[in-house]
């Protein structure tokens, strides 16, 4: 698989590169900064890109942004973000087009190489994979604990749920949970119908869907705090 | 110019105004001593209170009607005084009860209770038509030729007189306190009030008839032509002293010094200088008075000279003295010394808490990642020792070493997350507040209009600010909903944020609105906080960002 790497950080940058040549990745260039990085995209139209979200010159949403631009002309292009912080408004961002092969995760999670291998297969692919930290905060609006139909959810469902958002598969989320294959498609199922979302066999769509909704439910259907 | 007394009559009436004008000037007097205790200075002059400020506006409009109507009654000839109060020259009320107003206005404005609007105006009217009304009852029959004309305008121009003069007052009054302390630091400015008694003085003092009866035979034309530029001359004055009541004030002391000085000149030469005939205006009928009258009004004139030379001795070190001063470069411009403490205290304030945070920062990571960083190195230390000897040991420490490095990362992050939040210095101010709102527990909308970014300093602060106000909120509201609004207008930057909780704050108690309102002020920003038990609570915090 032909890899572009987006790291300004020297010492990370070769550590990634390392990582991924030693897991039989093909590193067809590592750039330290935005300009570089979309020029290496257009140049070498890679299987994904690894972006630090910020880079130089401004040393803000530099890799983002090129990032995003690099999606719009090559559309599907997949693109796994890292950054030492997560953000619900870059996740909202990137996952605007609603087109998946897209993963926004924290760099802490490079630690963890196997996990962070299947990521990288997962995003290749055309899948959504989301840091647990992105999910736990959309999770965590009070909007939806009280009043939407998450409130509805099950313990269980609910923990299906976080992991699906995640991005994990269906056998990713039964050998997560100690459970079968069987019963995850079974709450999955439940899940759907009580929040209204149509099924997807599809891992992506649905993965998709319950972000989207996630992200847009505190503003349906509720009315604002009055003066 | 002062109350003088007609045919001979005693003169008590002029001696009832010089008591009233001494009560007056010490009731400012005592308002001005005591600025600091408004409400106890203000107290005895409290009491009697705006209607009466009201009243002498009234009165003043009543003895400034009498000139014109003498010159149209006696437009042929002819003797008397149209309109009146009985042995009252209506030309020495007007300036006596501009003064009254002027010094009782002066005393009521350190107390800032502003009556409703229409009690002015109201009141002025009353007065006016009482007076007129009272000179009707009394002298109907005293052949001093009543005709319906001088009743009609008599009774409908001194209410419309007055009633103006009221509403200008209290438009003046409720705008006063505010702009006099823009105008001057030390209050002063408030003397400013003298100057339309100190116009019509100087006016009668020069003899212009503006508010002065008009001999008999002179004609209608110059009467109301007279009048006309008094009434103009007097809104001339109101104006100024609006507009530039540091001056105003000067100009009021100054004017204040001479008429007294002249007043008393009149006194003490009064019986023998050919040219002062009448007392405080060289045109009077004073030669044709008897002697003893002559003799009485001139000690009483003598008396309120006096009185008012006091009152501009007493103010000149108030108002002119320092901006004479100030002029001259010996003094710093107050505004300016005001400006320098503020920044002096600003300043102070932002580099301790700079200080502080400075501090906070360091055992936090003293006592977390710096513990964490010394662990990891001696557990990768100890597994390299082990690592031939006891693999699996080895592993385990590495294993250890990993968690503890990825604790490490966690409360770095959240040290920078307090320090400057990434968001704040990818996007700027209004996007990190959108993520803020974001990441909140409970539903927020946000309303944000900033096309440009901010100067750094002035974001963090911004940032900060906004986060602990949403922070009460979410923690002791028990809000179920925020709202943020964030616009940038004229140089302006306005945030509001609205929680429909319990309200209730109060940032004198101590919670964090303290903190911010301090932050803010290195600004020049300022924090206001509606919150009434029961809710909801709006803070709305502006800074300029020009």
């Amino acid at each position: 698989m032909r890899v572009v790497v987006a790291e300004d950080l020297f010492l990370l940058r070769e550590g990634l590169v390392r990582l991924l040549k030693a897991r039989g990745f093909e590193i067809v260039a590592a750039t330290d900064s935005a300009p570089g990085l979309l020029g290496a995209l257009l140049e070498f139209r890679p299987d994904l890109a690894i972006v630090d979200i910020r880079l130089p010159p401004t040393h803000t949403d530099d890799g983002l942004r090129a990032a995003l631009t690099a999606r719009e002309r090559m559309p599907g292009l997949p693109i796994l973000l890292l950054s030492q912080y997560v953000e619900q408004i870059y996740a909202q961002e990137l996952l605007a087009d609603q087109a998946g092969g897209v993963g926004y995760l924290l760099k802490d999670r490079v630690f963890s190489d196997d996990q962070f291998v299947d990521v990288i297969r997962t995003v290749a692919a055309g899948g959504t994979v989301m840091d647990p930290e992105v999910v736990t905060k959309l999770l965590g609006r009070r909007g939806h604990a009280e009043r939407e139909p998450l409130a509805r959810l099950t313990e269980r469902e609910r923990q299906v749920l976080e992991l699906m958002a995640e991005g994990r598969s269906n056998s990713a989320i039964a050998n997560r949970l100690f459970i079968s294959e069987k019963a995850v498609s079974k709450h999955s199922t439940s899940i759907f119908t009580k929040l209204e979302l149509a099924p997807s066999d599809d891992d992506n769509r649905r993965v998709l869907a319950v972000l989207a909704y996630l992200m847009s439910a505190p503003h349906d259907g509720r009315t604002p705090p009055s003066h | 110019m002062w109350p003088f007394p007609v045919d001979g009559a005693a003169p008590w009436p002029a001696g009832v105004l010089v008591v009233l004008t001494a009560v007056c000037a010490v009731l400012a007097f005592r308002a001005e001593q005591t600025r600091d205790r408004p409400w106890r200075a203000a107290r005895p002059a409290g009491r009697i209170g705006w209607p009466v400020v009201a009243g002498l506006v009234g009165t003043a409009a009543y003895g400034s009607v009498p000139a014109l109507l003498f010159a149209l009654h006696n437009s042929a000839g002819g003797a008397g005084y149209v309109v009146t109060v009985p042995e009252l020259q209506p030309d020495g009320l007007l300036p006596a009860a501009l003064l009254m107003a002027g010094l009782l206005a002066t005393a009521l404005l350190a107390s800032a209770s502003v009556p409703r609007r229409w009690v002015m105006s109201v009141v002025g009217a009353v007065t006016g038509e009482l007076l007129e009304w009272t000179y009707w009852l009394t002298h109907s029959s005293a052949g001093y030729g009543q005709t319906l004309l001088n009743v009609l305008v008599g009774c409908v121009s001194v209410p419309v007189l007055a009633a103006f003069a009221g509403a200008a007052l209290s438009r003046l009054a409720s705008g006063m306190p505010a702009r006099l302390a823009a105008a001057d630091a030390s209050g002063s400015a408030r003397w400013a009030l003298l100057l339309p008694a100190v116009v019509v003085m100087t006016g009668d003092l020069l003899g212009l008839d503006l508010w002065q009866s008009a001999s008999p035979g002179t004609g209608i034309g110059p009467a109301v032509v007279g009048y006309l530029v008094g009434l103009a001359l007097l809104a001339a004055a109101v104006v100024g002293l609006v507009r530039w009541p540091r001056a105003a004030a000067n100009l009021a002391a100054l004017g204040l010094v001479g008429i007294g000085v002249y007043d008393v000149a009149q006194s003490g030469f009064g019986q023998s200088l050919v040219v002062v005939k009448k007392f405080g205006s060289p045109r009077g009928p004073a030669p044709l008075l008897p002697v003893e009258t002559a003799h009485h009004a001139s000690v009483l004139g003598g008396i309120q000279g006096a009185l008012v030379l006091a009152l501009g001795l007493w103010l000149l070190p108030l108002t002119v003295l320092p901006d004479a001063r100030r002029l001259w470069g010996r003094e710093p411009d107050p505004a300016l010394a005001r400006r320098v403490r503020e920044l002096t205290e600003t300043r102070a304030e932002a580099v301790g808490s700079a200080a502080a945070e400075l501090r906070r920062i360091e055992r936090d990571l003293h006592d977390g990642a710096q513990g964490r960083l010394v662990t990891i190195g001696m557990n990768l230390r100890v597994a390299e020792e082990l690592i031939h000897s006891d693999p699996y040991e080895a592993a385990a420490l590495v294993v250890e070493a990993r968690v503890a490095s990825a604790a490490a990362l966690e409360e770095l992050r959240g040290l920078i997350r307090g320090m400057h939040p990434p968001m704040l210095a990818d996007r700027g101010l209004g996007e990190a507040v959108r993520a803020l709102a974001l990441d909140l527990p409970l539903p927020c909308e946000t309303e944000i209009d900033l096309p440009e970014r901010l100067a750094a300093p002035l974001e963090s602060a911004c940032y900060f600010a906004v986060a602990e106000v949403v922070t009460n909120a979410v923690r002791h509201a028990s809000a179920h909903g925020l709202q943020i609004h964030m616009a940038r207008t004229d140089g302006l930057l306005r945030v509001e944020v609205v929680d429909d909780g319990v309200g209730g704050a109060d940032p004198a108690r101590g919670t964090g609105l303290a903190g911010v309102e301090r932050r803010l002020a290195a600004f020049d920003g300022i924090l206001a906080v509606s919150s009434p038990p029961g809710g909801p609570t709006t803070v709305v915090m502006e800074v300029p960002c020009a």
